[in-house]
């Protein structure tokens, strides 16, 4: 779950609680045209409704809490996803139909890891001196993920060096791996290390 | 605040889950004519089916919600600072606010009879410095801000605002 989306999440939970307060403030000062300061909170008419479903009442209320508990899972495993989706899943290649024409027992399929992938990219990335470090996450699905790249820069390092050898990086992943990236976010952590000093 | 909504809605969550997973078994304990597991029903009932909303206790719990309510809109609804900036001609390319502003700190401390600088970025690349140098320093203060953000790409309609004070003399 992103950040915009966690806010507008509490936004929500924000306003409920804000108009669930102030219709209460206003009901006990008499000034909410649907409940009077003499209405109980809890109706007789409610219970009456509740017993007259009997024994629907408690499929409705085991329901109820089948959704509050996939709602709560769903609201935790999302918070653990910073970037809204999944991380990619393993490529899985099959052999294609002339090999196996060729070889009448070929019928084969490569799995290559995505963990290696990235892994590969984050090598290829800081193979130039102006990163020093790279992470690198891709979401959705192959062959055209999104990319989510943070380089922390070198001392000195200008992003337009930069922005050379992560294009060529790019465009030598997609060479070897087939894989495109619809898009590409890229974040530059600037250094703010001291210069070394030589006695 | 991220990091605070982050954890405020991985809490929600288990408390929903606590919720929903507590429904379920006292809607089961009800079916099976058992005594209540956690929630005592009739005196839950008796309270709630006895209680106004002349009264006082629901006059406080309304105003606490409503200034949780308040508390938490205000929270959200205020500018959060960024976490990065775009570098406007550059699609899909950001610049880390706080890594930025840390190496025009480091920078300018670096310079011989600058101290102490702090640098404020905000996302339109409007950039206050503060640091205590002599006014002379003005100018050497101001390059130096240019050429560090320059090196990430910084557009050229950013604005730089320097205010240098005078190092206090230790007598």
């Amino acid at each position: 779950m992103t950040d915009t989306a966690n806010r507008i999440l509490w936004i929500a939970v924000g306003l409920l609680l804000t108009i669930v307060g102030a219709i209460g403030i206003a009901t006990w000062f008499g000034r909410f045209p649907f409940l009077s300061p003499n209405d109980v909170v809890l109706d007789s008419s409610l219970v009456e409704l509740w017993h007259r479903f009997d024994p629907w009442n408690l499929i409705v209320a085991g329901c109820l809490g089948a959704v509050l508990i996939w709602f709560g899972l769903w609201l935790f495993t999302r918070q653990f996803r910073r970037r809204g989706s999944a991380s990619m899943a393993d490529l899985t290649v099959h052999g294609d139909q002339r090999a196996r024409e060729d070889t009448d027992k070929f019928d084969g399929h490569t799995t290559v890891r995505a963990r290696g992938l990235v892994h590969a990219l984050e090598r290829d990335l800081t193979s130039a001196r102006q990163i020093a470090k790279a992470s690198v996450t891709l979401t959705g699905t192959a062959p055209q993920p999104n990319a989510w790249l943070r380089l922390d820069l070198a001392r000195d390092a200008s992003l337009s060096e930069v922005r050379d050898h992560v294009g060529e990086a790019l465009t030598r992943f997609a060479t070897t791996s087939d894989i495109r990236p619809a898009t590409v976010d890229i974040t530059v952590r600037p250094s703010n290390s001291q210069p070394v000093r030589v006695r | 605040m991220r990091t605070f909504n982050r954890l405020a809605s991985l809490v929600l969550g288990i408390v929903l889950f606590v919720a929903g997973a507590l429904l379920i078994a006292e809607a089961v304990a009800l079916l099976l004519h058992r005594p209540p597991l956690l929630v005592p029903r009739d005196r839950w009932y008796q309270s709630l089916a006895g209680t106004s909303f002349g009264d006082r206790f629901v006059f406080a719990a309304a105003i606490a919600i409503t200034v949780v309510g308040v508390l938490v809109l205000a929270l959200q609804l205020r500018p959060w600072r960024p976490v990065r900036l775009k570098v406007p001609p550059y699609e899909g390319w950001h610049v880390q606010r706080h890594y930025a502003e840390r190496s025009v700190v480091s920078a300018l401390n670096r310079l011989s009879g600058v101290s102490k600088a702090k640098t404020r970025l905000n996302k339109r690349w409007r950039v206050r410095v503060r640091a205590a140098a002599h006014s002379t320093e003005h100018d050497l203060v101001a390059q130096t801000v240019n050429d560090q953000l320059r090196q990430l790409d910084a557009p050229d309609h950013m604005q730089v605002k320097i205010r240098l004070a005078r190092l206090r003399r230790v007598v």
